[in-house]
């Protein structure tokens, strides 16, 4: 497994515009869709063999564009195992292309670094960090989980062999039947390698079939494991990171906790099998506000919405059905941004028909405006035009949508929206 | 602002790809700010809208036709729109578990201030002759909503049909039969489901017809529709029921496929998703306790819109 994944997203019309602007400053490129391991989990099993992921000329086009590249710091590669991909060196070359990268991560299972010239090929070329995947404490539990037998001993060779040369070690664990009581093991077995941070993702069903159900473990009987690793991480003063587990039941360690991923370049089909999460308590929770996830459908379907097990943080301010989905995380603005609204009379601040434009930001694969009008608020989206999508409103170069309206300010929202759209009406291009 | 047209075209055009006739007509072309209702007659904005989209009365249409009523049905709408007026009249279809055939249909109408004078039950009822309607009630009640419930029979006017009624601010409703006096029928609570989680947990959580088990709360509250305006939940007298609205065409699909609608209403529904994208709609199931008193199953589940 060394793939990550994100949240639902629609289609965009240009292919090298990710679908989603989830981070500010990371890219994950996802290619080479092959693997030598075959976790019953894995995230990309479906795609696996069958589609060739971002290609290097989609790429290498999107590295060039300093608008799709400003504010980047992080080009993350993976698959599948990226490091089968033949022409991976050249994807590492695309990536140090882009003046703003510091870092140059590949997402792996390590079994091919272990010996050989390859490591240090790749850091030669400019990988500077490794997010390993380590499936179990011993071979019996990496054996069930990749199904291929061996597995323990060669990516235990590449993580001694990363930790001892110039890169930084990452790790991630993906939290299933077989390991879940191995966690604290794990911990025990990087941290001599002195990791630069340990992950921890709980299951995410995005190939949801029974196979795949019988993997999940139930958050209650996960939870004291995951406690006690990240108890031993703590200790180590390893930084550690726990993704789509209820932050609600990290206690001490709940600021461990990030559903968050990098901005993803990957196949549009991809995302139609993306899974969806929910948590009963979401309108009345904090955490739900400031990016818990809650649980996946799947898990609801198999274990229940666990509402008594769950502890909600009640501090939330109770949301008004204007508000803005808080769930989905709104990256905050910045100077370019400003500058290019301001141009349209639609910065924070600008006044349309009594409504004020509170915030303007990138939110998934558009700009999200939020307009208030003393308590009462709604917001505009507007994307790149795309006539196959629904759309409010089209312009030549942009669709606006808006989500719900007050039903008490309907009247006065109507008058905002029509000069809105006049503003927008300017705009050929957007700066996603 | 625009309204949609009273009548809709005496010859629906067929779509290519669908195996039932549809309306078009019924949005007025240009009108893209016509109103859209939730089933509480509330007003709603458009998920979107474009030139294609498609007003929801389509789907009882398609209802009564694959049932052999639509000529009945159609001439009731007729008389409803004409003498009530556009985007007066909420209206429901009732699927009974694992019975295709067992269809029934209610059309609803609520009481407004600015309903004319003469917006009474006795004349509403009688905006349904040649078929009748037993029970009416005077108008001194509080009333919030009338509806009138009806299968094929009823419909073709071979038997009455019954009426409920529904009692401002709360929560109540009736049954009104002929000769006999209002009969409790259900009593409801509309949520947020954000906000009145708690609230919609606890009335669940007393009802004789759901079971403790962990899962149970996950298949009455299937997290797919919970992104929804509002959750109502309802005891009724034979069962209990939960109801979401406004929910989106994605969350509809997967409603009639769970609930197994009649395959070809829910193909003809896929087929045309694209034009019914802008629409919110409303969905419900009643759960009653099986006789074994472990479990308990779904016996009918709804679809509502407005025309």
């Amino acid at each position: 497994m060394a793939r990550a994944s994100m949240r639902r997203a629609t289609a965009a019309p240009n292919p090298i515009v990710p679908l989603e602007r989830t981070a500010p400053h990371s890219v994950l490129v996802a290619f080479g869709f092959r693997c030598n391991l075959a976790c019953a989990f894995c995230m990309v099993e479906d795609v696996l063999g069958q589609r060739p992921g971002t290609d290097l000329a989609t790429f290498q086009a999107f590295a060039r564009d300093p608008q799709h590249t400003r504010g980047i710091r992080r080009i993350v590669l993976s698959g599948g195992e990226a490091t089968l991909e033949p022409e991976l060196l050249a994807y590492i070359a695309v990536a140090r292309s882009i003046p703003s990268v510091e870092h140059v991560r590949i997402q792996t299972n390590a079994t091919r670094l272990g010996s050989g010239p390859l490591l240090a090929d790749l850091i030669a070329a400019g990988v500077d960090e490794f997010f390993v995947s380590v499936h179990g404490a011993d071979e019996r539990t990496t054996a069930a989980i990749t199904q291929r037998p061996g597995t323990f001993a060669a990516i235990q060779a590449g993580l001694a062999a990363i930790a001892a040369s110039s890169a930084q070690l990452y790790t991630n664990t993906c939290t299933v039947q077989q390991n879940y009581q191995q966690l604290a093991d794990i911990v025990g077995l990087i941290a001599p390698l002195q990791p630069a941070g340990m992950d921890f993702w709980n299951l995410w069903p995005r190939v949801d079939t029974p196979v795949v159900r019988r993997q999940m473990v139930p958050v209650t009987a996960l939870q004291p494991f995951l406690m006690r690793a990240l108890d031993d991480c703590q200790t180590h003063k390893i930084a550690a990171t726990v993704k789509w587990f209820p932050r609600c039941l990290l206690g001490r360690h709940a600021a461990c906790q990030n559903d968050s991923q990098p901005t993803t370049l990957i196949d549009r089909e991809y995302w139609e099998a993306v899974p969806s999460y929910a948590c009963l308590w979401a309108g009345v929770c904090s955490h739900a506000q400031t990016g818990c996830s809650g649980l996946s459908h799947a898990y609801i379907e198999t274990f229940g919405w666990e509402h008594d097990k769950l502890r909600p943080e009640r501090t939330a301010r109770v949301p008004t059905s204007g508000e803005t989905d808080s769930a989905t995380a709104v990256l905050p603005l910045d100077a370019p941004l400003l500058a290019w609204a301001d141009a349209l009379n639609l910065a924070p601040g600008a006044e349309l028909e009594g409504w004020r434009v509170a915030n303007v930001a990138r939110h998934q694969a558009a700009l999200r405006w939020h307009l208030s009008r003393g308590q009462a608020q709604f917001h505009v989206e507007v994307r790149v035009r795309d006539d196959r999508l629904p759309a409010w409103r089209r312009t030549d170069h942009v669709d606006v949508s808006h989500g719900p309206i007050p039903e008490a300010v309907r009247q006065e929202a109507a008058q905002a929206l029509p000069t809105f759209l006049l503003r927008i009406s300017l705009a050929t291009t957007l700066p996603l | 602002m625009a309204v949609v047209t009273a009548a809709p075209s005496p010859l629906p055009v067929s779509a290519p790809q669908s195996k039932l006739a549809c309306w078009p007509q019924d949005r007025a072309a240009g009108e893209q700010d016509a109103p859209h209702y939730d089933y509480c007659l509330l007003p709603y904005t458009p998920r979107a809208t474009t030139p294609s989209d498609l007003m929801s009365v389509n789907v009882l249409r398609w209802s009564w036709e694959a049932h052999g009523v639509l000529a009945e049905g159609e001439a009731l709408l007729q008389r409803l729109r004409t003498a009530l007026g556009p985007n007066q009249v909420v209206w429901g279809i009732k699927q009974r578990a694992h019975q295709p055939d067992a269809t029934s249909w209610e059309l609803y109408f609520y009481r407004r201030p600015h309903n004319p004078p003469n917006y009474t039950l006795a004349r509403i009822a009688e905006l349904f002759a040649p078929m009748s309607v037993e029970g009416v009630l005077a108008d001194h009640w509080r009333w919030l909503m009338f509806s009138v419930e009806f299968d094929v029979q009823q419909l073709r006017g071979t038997r009455p049909c019954t009426s409920n009624v529904y009692i401002e601010s709360s929560g109540l409703s009736y049954k009104l039969r002929a000769g006999q006096p209002p009969d409790l029928e259900n009593h409801y609570l509309f949520r947020d489901p954000l906000t009145g989680i708690d609230d919609i947990l606890a009335r669940l959580q007393v009802s004789v017809h759901a079971t403790p088990d962990p899962l149970a709360l996950a298949r009455l509250l299937p997290p797919q529709w919970m992104r929804c305006h509002h959750v109502c939940v309802a005891n009724k007298r034979f069962a209990d029921a939960v109801y979401w609205s406004r929910v989106d065409m994605h969350q509809l699909e997967f409603f009639l496929q769970r609930h197994a609608w009649p395959e070809t209403l829910r193909d003809n529904i896929h087929d045309h998703r694209q034009q019914f994208q802008h629409l919110n709609w409303d969905i419900g199931v009643d759960f009653q306790r099986a006789a074994d008193d472990q479990n308990f199953m779904f016996i009918k589940s709804g679809l509502y819109g407005s025309c």
